[in-house]
């Protein structure tokens, strides 16, 4: 390799280690326990999670609540063609079903966060963001148009976002 | 073999390498890193081939009928990753055809800088079709990864350019 690309390659990696390292400063210095996780599909808010308590606000017909996983499978075999999650998966917690573009995408609250426990999508980027309580994750469901976005006390939500 | 047909094949085999190589991808490095959100971008090999060998014209067209038949054949494709697709190709491609033409990298830093903008293109997209600015803050991680990605799918192109420009060379002087 030249010494030019060493120092391309270089240039570029700081700036991504950096852009990586501020927004997990931003991150962890905006962690709301009592914000409101608002859901998004296809730009149209249909649910809002208090973070506070888990509880919840529909703002759709086809989403669903569920208290535990068996639960979670009974509403999935009902009203999504018998999808199954299991149990360690799922783990304890306060979930949702919301309808995406590619199927159910469910969620989960627990210790004031929300986090995206099961979806099908290519690479399932949602599923791996892990749990969020900050304005700045946002959880992105793409090819399901599912977006979870976090609101400080007191903000609120657009019905639509397009 | 006349020069047109000698072309118009390599491009076909070129062409049905990049849709095999992002088709295995998707499902072999899924259960090989358990990781699906870590894509090599292997597919990216047969763009920088076509831009060392043959041209950046040819580059372009197998990378755009790439993402078309891609996108119309491989599952779980919607019109959101076909359009994810497009923006992150073209947007790696402007950038690796920009570097190419200075003259002054090698193959690997100009792999490295295509995955890097692939990210940045997909990104801006996804803040597009969501209408969602804070897109943005998953950024980071992309851009992270697509240096070690860029550089090992930067190594496999330069191999490939070295082993089939000697190729070339063998058949031109047989003919």
């Amino acid at each position: 390799m030249k010494r030019n690309d060493i120092v391309l390659i270089a240039i570029l990696l700081v700036v991504a280690l950096s852009a990586l390292f501020a927004v997990r400063v931003l991150q962890d210095g905006t962690r709301f326990d009592d914000g409101t996780a608002v859901v998004y599909h296809k730009g149209r808010l249909v649910l809002s999670i208090a973070l506070v308590d888990g509880s919840e606000e529909l703002h759709d017909d086809d989403v669903f609540v569920a208290t535990d996983i068996e639960n979670v499978n009974e509403l999935l075999a009902i009203h999504f063609d018998g999808r199954e999650i299991s149990a360690e998966e799922a783990g304890e917690g306060r979930f949702y079903i919301v309808p995406g573009n590619n199927g159910p995408v469910t969620i989960r609250y627990r210790d004031h966060m929300v986090e995206v426990i099961d979806e099908t999508s290519p690479r399932n980027i949602c599923q791996h963001q892990g749990q969020t309580n900050s304005p700045f994750k946002p959880l992105t469901c793409l090819p399901n148009d599912v977006v979870i976005r976090i609101l400080r006390p007191g903000e609120e939500s657009d019905g639509s976002i397009r | 073999m006349k020069r047109d047909t000698r072309r118009l094949v390599l491009l076909a085999i070129l062409l049905a390498v990049s849709i095999v190589l992002n088709i295995v991808e998707r499902l072999v490095l899924m259960g090989f890193t358990g990781l699906p959100m870590v894509r090599l971008g292997l597919a990216n090999v047969v763009v920088l081939i076509l831009l060392y060998v043959h041209s950046p014209k040819d580059a372009f067209l197998v990378l755009i009928l790439r993402i078309l038949v891609v996108g119309f054949l491989a599952p779980g494709s919607t019109i959101i990753t076909f359009l994810l697709s497009l923006s992150g190709g073209l947007a790696a491609f402007l950038a690796m055809y920009a570097l190419k033409t200075t003259g002054r990298f090698t193959i690997v830093s100009v792999s490295v800088a295509g995955a890097f903008f692939h990210a940045v293109g997909q990104i801006l997209m996804a803040m597009f079709i969501l209408a969602t600015e804070e897109v943005i803050f998953i950024l980071p991680i992309f851009l992270a990864l697509s240096v070690p990605t860029g550089i090992l799918t930067g190594l496999i192109a330069k191999k490939s350019v070295e082993t089939i420009k000697e190729k070339l060379r063998a058949y031109s002087h047989d003919e």
